[in-house]
Formats: structure tokens, C-alpha cells, sequence
């Protein structure tokens, strides 16, 4: 469980999260949503400690971030990377296998368990045919794919996605939907997403939180965001429809006449 | 299925044209059998130093980016004016890889790199050119031992071979043991930081290295090095392709050696960097 307690981080002069409480259970998928500029990548970032120097409390399971060292934050938290991989030689399968290897002991080879995590890794996001390929040798969205692998290889307790749908077409989009609520099935293991994709993160997550100018406006489920908040916040041309299947709001734009 | 496609094939092709090679030089052309071994040794821990994974942001060879120049340029410094014990010249090579290299990384982009190194080469060029118009004394022969590897006499006995042999086999333990740290270092800070090691530390202490197993290669080979980050860049990196590099790496200092032999060892220092920029603009083409 995550609690955040009175959380600020200062960016100079200027306060960018300002005063954020709430908590997170274990097994949710959680979605930060606002603005451009809203804090979200730095909240993310104030989550998986690379921010540090933050006022206030996050508490993983009672446990200060602080207090925890680096290697045990890093097994803890997992935080998908925005840059592409630089070497294009490696070989994907190799690739995504090096997700691992903060749980490989020196001197010894990967154990089997990591080899099936890769392997699940590659068979949900649909990169069999691929697992073999050198990383030059892949397109932009399957080389996306094989980074989304990566961090969900991780395995580790929370794993925290910025942006993770940008560039990904909607079967992928599909596949990451699944694989995000296969990785929390167990009810160990969190999610928090914070993405500008608003109908992939109404049908995805559980509770939704959403920022303004470093403010902490609402904790909300899907199911109760209406029309007034997406207008309030996000824009005054728009409307939701339901998803027949579950009732999550999608958002849609007025036709232009 | 053509040649190019079987690597078994090609690679006992390679392996005969190797043997050949090596019983050439020291049967018709006399080179000692330990200088042989130890120009094997050398190219294999030259091929070793090479591959993609071990270092994978060298882009160039260090002909091209001018560290075999500079360090030639060096060694003559010290040798003419300071001394010419063994340790002032590792130091002089040492510093010369690390000051050329640190500005090469730098540039990112191997084009750069490769004018950079030109300049470097062309400025070195015009030294020796200047030097051999003013002073009398000065004959381009004394460069001969530079270009074939200054430090091989001191290790042509069954110590040298066997410091060398076991410097080889310690490289090869230690990248096959590390390769998979060594493979989410060339990914990149982002990647490596993950395992909650400092990439920093790690990125300077492989560098620094580098840049001494560098400096040892240099010593043993000079000039005969320099085509490893040109071969087998577009494959990736497993033993099968491993093999084909460093047999194709020994295959080429064999023939250096022998053509050496055949005339003067300062012819080299032309033949060498031409080969090797035929390599990189064949690479270049390719857009590897």
C-alpha cells in the first residue's frame, strides 16, 4: 500500500506539487490524469524516488521511500523508460531478458523463473516472431513493444507507466490494456499510469486521480466522471458516451458543423 | 545456400586460410613462431575488445579516430627526448588513447569522429613530414617498430606469451561472466540505472579499461589493429559471429605481417589505414 502524505516538491521557485494526500491499495490500477503541465510526470517521478529532496511523507506498506536504499527501491518500484534502447545490436529476447537482472545474483545465470517471466513478457505483447531480431532491425511500434516488455518484466511491486500509449495502435493499445490487468490479477502488485489519453485510462483504471496545477483536485472512479468534470478540467468541446459493456466513460469531440 | 549464408562453412574456410596464413609467415617468411603466437593472442584480445557488447560505442578504429597517430607521435616523443624505458611509453600511450578517445565519445556521431581522427592523422602526417625535411638524422624506418607493435619484443619469450594468454583468457571469463551488465551498459543510463548500480562509475571504470587494454593492444600490434568495430556490427552479437570476427581479424594481421616481411614495415603505415578506411566507408555505405 502506498500513502502520500502532504506531498510538495519545489522546481526552483516555483511549488509544482503542491500539498497531495491519498493512499493506494495494493492490486489497483490507478490513473493520474490532467493537464499538460499538471504535475504527472513528477508526481511519477516523486513515486519511484528519483526525487528526492520532496516535503511530506510517501509510505510504501508503513515504510518511508526514504529509508529504503536504492537497490530496494528499484526492486520495489518499477518505472517504464521514455528512451529508446541505444544499442541496436542487442537481440530482442536479450533485451528484454536485461529487465532481470537486478533479480540475477552475480556469478550465477538467470534462473528459470526469470527466463518464463521474459517469455510471458514477449507472448502478451504478441513479440514471438520478433525474439530473435536485432532492436535496429524492428519498427518504431514494435520496438515500443519490446520497452513496454521490459518494464513489465520488472515484476516489481509497483510499476509506474508515464505515457505508456503514445505512438501505440489500438491492438497494441488492446494488449497493453490486458497485460496491465494480468500484471495486478494477484492483488500484490499495483499499477499507476499517468497518461493524456483519457478513454484508455477510464477503461483501464480502477480509481482515477486527477491534478491541476499541482493540486490534487479528485480521487474518483471512472464510472463517476461525468461530463462537468472532463469539461471543467480538460475541455469545453467534448462529450462522453458510455461503453455498453462496463458504463466507463469514453470521450468524443463535437463534429466540426 | 551460398557461402555467405552458412556460417559453418565460412568459418572453416576462414579457419584453413588462417592456418595457411600463419604457416606462411613462419615457414617462407621466417617470422619466429612466437611472434606469430603472439600477434594470434593479441588479435584475439583485440577482437575480444571489440565486440559490440564490450564496447558499444566504438564506432571507429583507432586509426580513424587518430589514437594510433597520436600514440605513434607520442611513443616518438618519448623515446627521442625523455626516455626510453617501457613504463614512460605505456603512460604516453595510455594518456594519448584516453585524451583522443574522451574527445571522439564525445562527438557521438561517426562521421565527426572520423574527421576529427583525419585532422589528428593529417597533423601527425605533416610532423613527420617536417621532422624528416629538418633533421638529417631522422629516418622514417625508426617508426617501423611503432607501426608493428612497440612493446612486442619485450614480450617474445614464453613469459610474455604467457601474460598475454592469460590476459586473454581473464577478458574473455570476465565479458562472458558480465556480458548481460555489460549489454544494459550499451542501452544506455536509463536502462542501466534499473539495477541501481551508479552508470557513471561503471561507464568510467569500463572506459578506463578500455582504454588500458587498448593501450596493451596498441603496444603488441600498433598498426595491424584497428578493423574490429568493422566487422560484424551488422549481425548480432553471439559466438558464431564472435568467431568469424576474430578469425577475420587474425587473417588480416597475418597478412599485414607478411607483407611487412615481404618489403618494409613502414609501408604499414600506408597500407593499414587504407585497408581500414576501405572498411569504413564499406560500413559507412551500409549505414551501419
Amino acid at each position: 500500500m502506498i500513502e502520500i502524505q502532504d506531498l510538495r516538491y519545489r522546481y526552483g521557485e516555483k511549488e509544482v506539487i503542491k500539498g497531495i494526500s491519498t493512499s493506494i491499495n495494493d492490486g489497483e490500477i490507478v490513473g493520474i490524469i490532467g493537464k499538460a503541465g499538471s504535475g504527472k510526470t513528477t508526481f511519477l517521478n516523486l513515486l519511484s524516488g528519483a526525487i528526492r529532496d520532496f516535503a511530506g511523507d510517501i509510505l510504501i506498506n508503513k515504510r518511508p521511500l526514504q529509508s529504503f536504499s536504492r537497490k530496494e527501491r528499484l526492486k520495489h518500484i518499477g518505472h517504464s523508460i521514455q528512451s529508446l534502447p541505444e544499442n541496436s545490436e542487442e537481440m530482442l529476447f536479450t533485451f528484454i531478458l536485461l529487465a532481470r537482472l537486478p533479480f540475477k545474483k552475480l556469478f550465477n545465470p538467470f534462473s528459470d523463473y526469470d527466463i518464463q517471466i521474459v517469455e510471458e513478457a514477449i507472448e502478451a505483447f504478441e513479440l514471438t516472431p520478433y525474439r530473435d531480431e536485432s532492436l535496429g532491425c524492428l519498427s518504431d511500434g514494435i520496438l515500443k513493444k519490446a520497452m513496454l516488455a521490459f518494464a513489465f518484466s520488472r515484476r516489481s511491486s509497483i510499476l509506474l507507466l508515464d505515457n505508456p500509449t503514445s505512438d501505440l495502435d489500438i491492438h497494441t493499445l488492446s494488449l497493453l490494456h490486458k497485460a496491465i490487468h494480468r500484471y495486478v490479477m494477484g492483488g500484490e502488485r499495483t499499477v499507476i499510469l499517468a497518461l493524456n489519453d483519457l478513454s484508455f485510462i477510464f477503461q483501464t483504471a480502477d480509481r482515477v486521480i486527477l491534478l491541476q496545477e499541482g493540486h490534487l483536485e479528485m480521487v474518483e472512479e471512472p464510472l463517476k466522471i461525468d461530463i462537468e468534470i472532463i469539461r471543467e478540467y480538460f475541455d469545453p468541446d467534448v462529450f462522453l458516451s458510455k461503453n455498453i459493456y462496463n458504463g466507463r466513460p469514453n470521450i468524443h469531440f463535437f463534429p466540426e458543423n | 545456400m551460398a557461402i555467405r549464408d552458412n556460417i559453418a562453412l565460412r568459418s572453416l574456410l576462414l579457419i584453413i586460410l588462417l592456418v595457411l596464413s600463419v604457416l606462411i609467415n613462419i615457414v617462407a617468411l621466417h617470422i619466429p613462431y612466437e611472434r606469430a603466437a603472439l600477434y594470434l593472442l593479441a588479435a584475439l584480445l583485440y577482437g575480444l575488445l571489440t565486440k559490440p557488447t564490450v564496447t558499444p560505442r566504438l564506432r571507429i578504429g583507432y586509426l580513424q579516430t587518430g589514437a594510433a597517430a597520436g600514440s605513434t607521435l607520442a611513443i616518438f616523443f618519448v623515446l627521442r627526448f625523455i626516455t626510453s624505458h617501457i613504463s614512460m611509453i605505456i603512460i604516453a600511450t595510455l594518456l594519448s588513447f584516453m585524451i583522443i578517445n574522451a574527445f571522439s565519445k564525445a562527438l557521438h556521431r561517426r562521421r565527426d569522429q572520423c574527421t576529427v581522427g583525419i585532422i589528428i592523422n593529417a597533423v601527425v602526417i605533416i610532423f613527420f613530414v617536417f621532422f624528416l625535411l629538418s633533421d638529417s638524422a631522422f629516418h622514417l624506418a625508426e617508426l617501423a617498430p611503432l607501426v608493428m607493435g612497440y612493446g612486442l619484443h619485450l614480450a617474445e619469450n614464453l613469459y610474455g606469451i604467457l601474460v598475454l594468454a592469460i590476459l586473454v583468457l581473464l577478458l574473455l571469463y570476465l565479458s562472458l561472466e558480465f556480458s548481460y551488465e555489460l549489454s544494459l551498459h550499451a542501452q544506455g543510463s536509463a536502462y542501466f540505472e534499473t539495477t541501481g548500480w551508479s552508470y557513471r562509475l561503471f561507464h568510467r571504470g569500463v572506459g578506463f579499461l578500455g582504454d588500458l587494454l587498448f593501450t596493451v593492444i596498441f603496444l603488441l600490434i600498433g598498426w595491424l589493429g584497428g578493423i574490429g568495430p568493422y566487422l560484424g556490427k551488422s549481425r548480432p552479437d553471439n559466438f558464431k559471429t564472435d568467431l568469424l570476427r576474430f578469425i577475420c581479424i587474425m587473417i588480416y594481421i597475418q597478412i599485414l605481417v607478411a607483407i611487412a616481411a615481404c618489403g618494409e614495415p613502414i609501408f604499414i603505415i600506408a597500407i593499414a589505414p587504407v585497408m581500414t578506411y576501405a572498411l569504413y566507408y564499406r560500413t559507412q555505405r551500409r549505414g551501419e
